[in-house]
């Protein structure tokens, strides 16, 4: 079953076993808490890539390079029409 | 990424795959129906806006059979069908039965309800139904099913509501609804061809663009305003911008974000769209309704799941042509509905190729994971399969008409129930069970609070002025037929 089959309970109760597998692998006793968000987004911070910067800049042209050309086309072509 | 499957994994155990059986079970039967002129859709219950009580529903086909039994035919079939599916599913059948039913019948009250004519009948309605007032609200049945909803879904005891959330499957009744909407925009084409293919070709225009401004300015905000990790942020940013459940599922597997990284923005997405859904129709109404069809388009680039979209799209389209109605104009029902799905029709395919973007530049770029190879099939792993059956339907319709080989009153004959009263009747489900699944508290959860601002924040400041500016520069002047 893929992860987008299965139910929000399915999802953290994986997640939960696997925890309790690392945890076991590695010798610690495992944590039985539940698995929240604050942990989950209160992790150490992410250092911003270079590669983030790309993605971001690369997208935003090309959405305006398209907003332009399509819109130019659809007037044009499609819009004059109605 | 590393995991095989075949290309028809999940054609009979998911959700996705099960609408568009149903879908398209439906809209062959509408066509044997039309090419044989024998009334096999006739049957489907339909709810008529009423004063008297005993003709608050009846049979499409008025003269197949009286009221009551169509509606518990409608029950029985449509419980044995979505039945099937669930059985496929594996969920527990018994359990989804009488949840079914439950949500069946309480969603019949709302409907009956909603369609009462001191309620909805517009000034040109009070004649026939010879009344003096009424309070001319389009869609009221919508709302009436949503709010009830809501009541079961955040304050009924916990035991009742996580019983009915195993029947209360709001993407699932939505996509059928979409299947079978399929079938009316090929009636529709017909009869204004240039118009349907006009809105087709703006709606992916549209979609284009605002895909590759949304993503990447939400994902900034996330990042940079909110300092949210990566995979929270690309899973946010999918979220708000692009379709929400799905968009962020996608993309969570493509980064392989941890499950519950998905699964908490997820639960955020409902909720929100539950907001989308009652206030942008009634802003829209409001402010734009010299460009119905660019409001339309707006919402779906604003309104963040399948079924708040269809379902905002559907009160929009009541409330505007009611409003034009006291005015004398009267457009034709459901174009302004079909230029809010059409968006988000695209929005959906796009999830695929845009989920593979993500990986791509996740597994290469980001977590460098030498040797792993991101297999082009993901695309079609990620593609909404719903979307095949809405095509399906649409082109079915469509060709069959324009090559002559069923005549066009055949086809509405045939298709009319299901375009028209099985959709709504499913429309009328996604809204209980939206609201059923709406569970108010996620917004308390503990940690929840940074990720609902950035969400708030991306979604107000980016994505909704985009979505509207391009919604408009794309539609702006498109204008639905008038009403025959």
């Amino acid at each position: 079953m893929r992860d987008e089959d299965k139910t929000k309970e399915q999802l953290i109760e994986e997640l939960v076993a696997l925890r309790k597998e690392l945890a076991e692998m590695r010798g610690q006793k495992p944590k039985t808490e539940q698995v929240d968000v604050k942990e989950a987004n209160d992790e150490a911070e992410d250092p911003w890539l270079p590669v983030e910067t790309k993605l971001v800049v690369v997208s935003v042209a090309s959405g305006i390079v398209a907003l332009v050309v399509l819109a130019i086309l659809v007037h044009m072509f499609l819009l004059g029409g109605h | 990424m590393a995991e095989q499957r075949r290309w028809y994994a999940g054609m009979l155990s998911t959700e996705d795959w099960w609408s568009v059986w149903i879908g398209l079970f439906f809209v062959l039967l509408g066509l044997l129906a039309a090419a044989t002129s024998v009334d096999l859709t006739g049957w489907i219950v339909k709810f008529p806006k009423w004063v008297d009580i005993t003709k608050s529903f009846t049979a499409s086909h008025k003269g197949l059979m009286s009221p009551v039994p169509s509606l518990v035919l409608s029950y029985v079939l449509f419980s044995v069908v979505t039945g099937i599916g669930a059985k496929c599913m594996k969920w527990d059948l018994t359990k989804y039965l009488i949840a079914w039913s439950i949500i069946f019948w309480l969603t019949v009250i709302f409907y009956i309800i909603g369609q009462n004519g001191y309620i909805c009948a517009t000034s040109l309605d009070r004649k026939k139904f010879g009344i003096d007032y009424s309070l001319s609200l389009g869609g009221a049945s919508y709302i009436i099913a949503l709010f009830a909803g809501l009541f079961i879904g955040n304050f009924t005891p916990k035991r009742f509501r996580d019983f009915l959330k195993g029947a209360a499957k709001p993407e699932w009744f939505i996509k059928v609804a979409i299947v079978c909407l399929g079938t009316k925009l090929g009636l529709k084409a017909i009869e204004a061809q240039g118009f349907a293919v006009h809105l087709v070709l703006t709606g992916c225009c549209a979609t284009i663009a605002a895909y590759l401004l949304f993503w990447p300015l939400a994902y900034a905000v996330a990042r940079k305003g909110f300092k949210l990790t990566r995979e929270w942020a690309a899973c946010m940013a999918s979220a708000v911008s692009i379709c929400g459940v799905s968009a962020a599922i996608a993309t969570g597997g493509a980064i392989r974000a941890r499950p519950i990284v998905p699964v908490m923005i997820s639960s955020l997405v409902v909720v929100f769209a539950v907001f989308q859904l009652i206030v942008l129709p009634i802003a829209f109404n409001a402010v734009w309704t010299n460009e119905p069809i660019a409001a339309g388009a707006s919402l779906g680039l604003t309104v963040k799941t399948d079924g708040a979209d269809a379902a905002a799209g559907a009160i929009l389209d009541e409330l505007m042509r009611s409003k034009m109605a006291a005015q004398g104009v009267h457009w034709d029902e459901g174009w302004i509905l079909a230029s809010s799905i059409m968006t988000k029709i695209w929005i959906d395919m796009f999830i695929g190729i845009w989920a593979f973007v993500l990986a791509v530049v996740w597994v290469y770029y980001i977590e460098r994971r030498p040797g792993e190879k991101v297999p082009k099939s993901e695309i079609w792993f990620r593609f909404p399969k719903f979307v095949l059956g809405y095509f399906v339907a649409w082109f079915l319709v469509m060709g069959l008409g324009l090559a002559d080989m069923i005549p066009f009153e055949g086809l509405e004959f045939g298709m009319k129930p299901i375009e028209g009263s099985m959709r709504k009747l499913f429309f009328m489900l996604t809204f209980t069970s939206i609201g059923i699944v709406t569970d108010f508290r996620e917004l308390a959860k503990e940690g929840l609070g940074r990720l609902a601002a950035a969400k708030a924040v991306a979604y107000l400041v980016i994505v909704l002025p985009i979505g509207i500016f391009i919604g408009w520069l794309f539609h702006h002047g498109m204008m639905p037929p008038t009403a025959p």
